[in-house]
């Protein structure tokens, strides 16, 4: 009896216990990164603990991944694309025991390795934390210190930090600590909204009579990657909720911390174009929507040769700068630093540099030119230090995912150009510069060389960098990789007025019923009619 | 969306790498489609890094990074533009196969005389052999034209391949914006087009000098 008894509990406790992992084959995946002191015989043991520390009631189930030196870590950072979060513990060695000649001749290690403290012996945790950082800046940081990690956390250096330990005190704390940072970054409002909205009921009555909303939408998702398969028709109906209320407010939001703007405000209609545009989905109005709050009154713009409409539209003055033309393959390329400079030293001379305003550029064209971003934006400050750049990355929206593209994306070049101002050294070549010039400045010699813009002129502005390199990206490409899909009738719609109407400006829901009736259906309801 | 991001950059790099190399070594395909790289792309002046190609010469992911830093102008690697035309095709040889047959999530776009795939970061592995298969139709059908039509396909081949490539016309010179966009039509931006027409690009100011 006592026997059976027995039996049966361990039963039933072996299947408590495998419980947690067979659900966990549904929830999502992904790994993190241990950097460790501690000899590799001890990781199983190690990891074994770790996955201990699994409870049901998980969003996430992940597995740990231990490496025991700076050099692995990076390894592991550039290539694991699974991982999601990094632990490390104090004083892990620099060089790895693994014999990896490329990853040392990398230049991406390389730029990495700036951040770091001396070579051999033990490093400085926040090292590592620092270059990881700059190259997968998504990932998060816990930092677990045996000295001191209130000091730790309140020095400058180690803002990256998501949080700092003291040893390995609460383990649970620790595994929660990751759990929350993923789950952070997983919230999807767009997409969150779109899959419930999907999974509303179809109305079959007329709307005259039910009064329910009829939607023809078919979203189509893939059950494994939750990406949207088949997105179209999007009706007009949820185009225009997921503009401007609740969920895409917050999407807005989260996109602009996301692009490294930290408490961003949102300000849906503020004068001053402080944010990226992203969840608009009429590329061609939001161009000259910002322009127009770009230039206030008559001013020039620079531009390649597509975006001069919306200029025009915007009562603004293009004035035309020549991409680098291929006659072999009867293309245009991209425009060359030293035309746009010429131009604005043109102007200059003709004394109506006060007149341009910005600067608008296709970034990554769509035969792939991409531009230095940096050296544009720096080289226009130095001739005009309150220039307005305006990058159109359409086709680039991707580009934020990799460290190899970012500085060659606006945003990410931005914060390039934000962190290379503070630096006193810049103020130095600055000066040298300028001593060097003389009063050659005002020549043409001025577009030859590279030149750094005067960093002061631009601290003096307050908070001068957001105004200044505002970056507009072109949302078609930034919401294919929200993985919300295009609704394309949305962009071909031009060519109907009532839809022109209605969506221009985001009308408010009718409240009566007299005035619901009077809404002319063609207008909010005209999805329906022209989805077909 | 970042949980991700990062892998699929990754996967869409590798696979427009493979589509180059693929389009470029394939015997057949080869003869008709040229993936154009960085050389062709970006003239030498702008690239100080020297990087002329991502696929040939032995180039590295340390070289294409020393590139993405260094150089005034990089090519997207993502962005495949197929060469069609010094192979005596015009783009409706490309076009309604490539759409009909190839397109699911890698996104084609053919011009005027040359195609351009752009694999995103959606695109599965499959779509490269499903790609690399109608551009060996496509080859396969010009072979058999070619073979069937004797000389005289021949000579219209030869002849329509050197329209093609050497008697390109000029690419459009801009002149000036029309005079409501402009403050005073007859001062700056009149001086400023004449000096344009003297200066700029020695391949661009033949159609203006000839015209003018």
């Amino acid at each position: 009896m006592p026997v059976s008894s027995r039996r049966k509990t361990t039963r039933r406790a072996r299947s408590a216990r495998c419980r947690p992992r067979r659900r966990a084959a549904a929830r999502p995946y992904f790994e993190v990164l241990f950097v460790t002191p501690t000899p590799p015989s001890r990781w199983a043991a190690h990891a074994q603990q770790i996955r201990k520390l699994r409870r049901p009631e998980d969003e996430f189930v992940y597995e740990p991944v231990f490496v025991g030196s700076f050099e692995d870590a990076a390894l592991a950072v550039i290539l694991n694309t699974n991982l999601e979060s990094v632990v490390i513990y104090d004083g892990f060695p620099y060089e790895s025991s693994r014999d990896v000649p490329l990853l040392k001749r990398a230049a991406v290690v390389q730029a990495v390795r700036r951040a770091e403290g001396p070579r051999g012996g033990r490093q400085r945790p926040d090292a590592g934390e620092d270059s990881s950082k700059r190259f997968r800046p998504e990932l998060d940081i816990i930092l677990l210190a045996d000295q001191k990690p209130d000091a730790m956390i309140s020095d400058p250096a180690a803002a990256g930090i998501r949080r700092v330990f003291y040893e390995v005190e609460e383990p649970l704390e620790i595994h929660l600590s990751i759990l929350s940072g993923v789950a952070e970054r997983n919230v999807t409002p767009f997409f969150d909204n779109l899959k419930k909205y999907a999974q509303k009921p179809v109305g079959h009555l007329p709307r005259a009579a039910g009064g329910a909303r009829q939607v023809d939408l078919q979203v189509e998702l893939d059950p494994r990657h939750g990406r949207v398969l088949r997105g179209q028709p999007v009706p007009r109906g949820i185009v225009g909720d997921l503009r401007w209320t609740g969920q895409p407010a917050r999407a807005d939001r989260q996109h602009q911390e996301g692009a490294g703007r930290g408490g961003a405000r949102l300000r849906r209609r503020s004068r001053v174009l402080r944010h990226q545009r992203h969840l608009d989905l009429r590329t061609r109005w939001s161009t000259r929507r910002c322009s127009s709050r770009a230039t206030s009154s008559s001013p020039i713009a620079t531009a390649t040769s597509r975006t001069t409409t919306a200029w025009c539209c915007a009562g603004a003055q293009p004035y035309y700068v020549e991409a680098y033309p291929m006659v072999a393959y009867s293309m245009c390329g991209a425009v060359p630093i030293r035309s746009i400079k010429k131009a604005l030293l043109d102007l200059k001379a003709a004394g109506r540099l006060d007149k341009v305003k910005t600067v608008t550029l296709t970034n990554c064209t769509f035969d792939g030119h991409v531009y230095d971003v940096r050296r544009v934006m720096e080289e226009c400050l130095a001739i005009k230090p309150n220039l307005i750049f305006l990058w159109d990355e359409a086709w680039y929206g991707f580009a934020r995912f990799s460290p190899l593209y970012r500085p060659r994306t606006a945003m990410g070049a931005r914060a390039v150009c934000k962190e290379a101002f503070a630096d006193p050294a810049y103020l130095e070549r600055y000066l040298a510069q300028e001593k060097l010039l003389g009063d050659e400045s005002r020549s043409q010699g001025r577009a030859r060389a590279r030149h750094a813009a005067d960093p002061r002129s631009a601290q003096g502005q307050a908070a001068r960098l957001p105004d200044q390199l505002d970056a507009q990206v072109d949302v078609g490409a930034a919401a294919r990789v929200d993985g919300a899909g295009r609704p394309t009738r949305t962009t071909t719609s031009t060519n109907r007025p009532s839809r022109k109407r209605c969506s221009r400006t985001p009308r408010r829901r009718p409240t009566s019923r007299s005035s619901r009736r009077s809404t002319s259906p063609a207008g909010r309801w005209s999805w329906k009619a022209t989805a077909w | 969306m970042e949980l991700e991001g990062y892998g699929l950059v990754m996967q869409a790099i590798q696979l427009a790498i493979e589509i180059r190399v693929a389009v470029n070594t394939h015997p057949l395909v080869s003869k008709y489609f040229r993936v154009l790289d960085v050389e062709h792309m970006v003239p030498a002046e702008f690239r100080q890094s020297g990087l002329k190609s991502y696929t040939e010469g032995g180039a590295t992911w340390a070289d294409a990074a020393n590139a993405f830093r260094e150089d005034e102008f990089i090519l997207d690697p993502t962005t495949a533009v197929a060469d069609v035309r010094d192979r005596g095709l015009r783009r409706h040889a490309v076009q309604e196969p490539a759409r009909q047959r190839a397109t699911r999530s890698s996104s084609i776009r053919p011009r005027a005389t040359r195609c351009c795939c752009r694999p995103t970061s959606t695109t599965p592995r499959s779509d490269v052999a499903n790609l690399l298969k109608v551009l060996v139709e496509i080859s396969n059908e010009i072979e058999q034209r070619l073979k069937s039509g004797g000389d005289e396909a021949r000579t219209a081949f030869a002849a329509r391949v050197k329209s093609l490539v050497e008697d390109v016309p000029d690419l459009p010179n801009f002149s000036h914006f029309h005079d409501r966009f402009r403050d005073d039509p007859t001062g700056h931006d009149a001086r400023r087009r004449h000096a344009r027409r003297r200066s700029t690009w020695p391949t661009t100011t033949t159609a203006a000098s000839t015209s003018s």
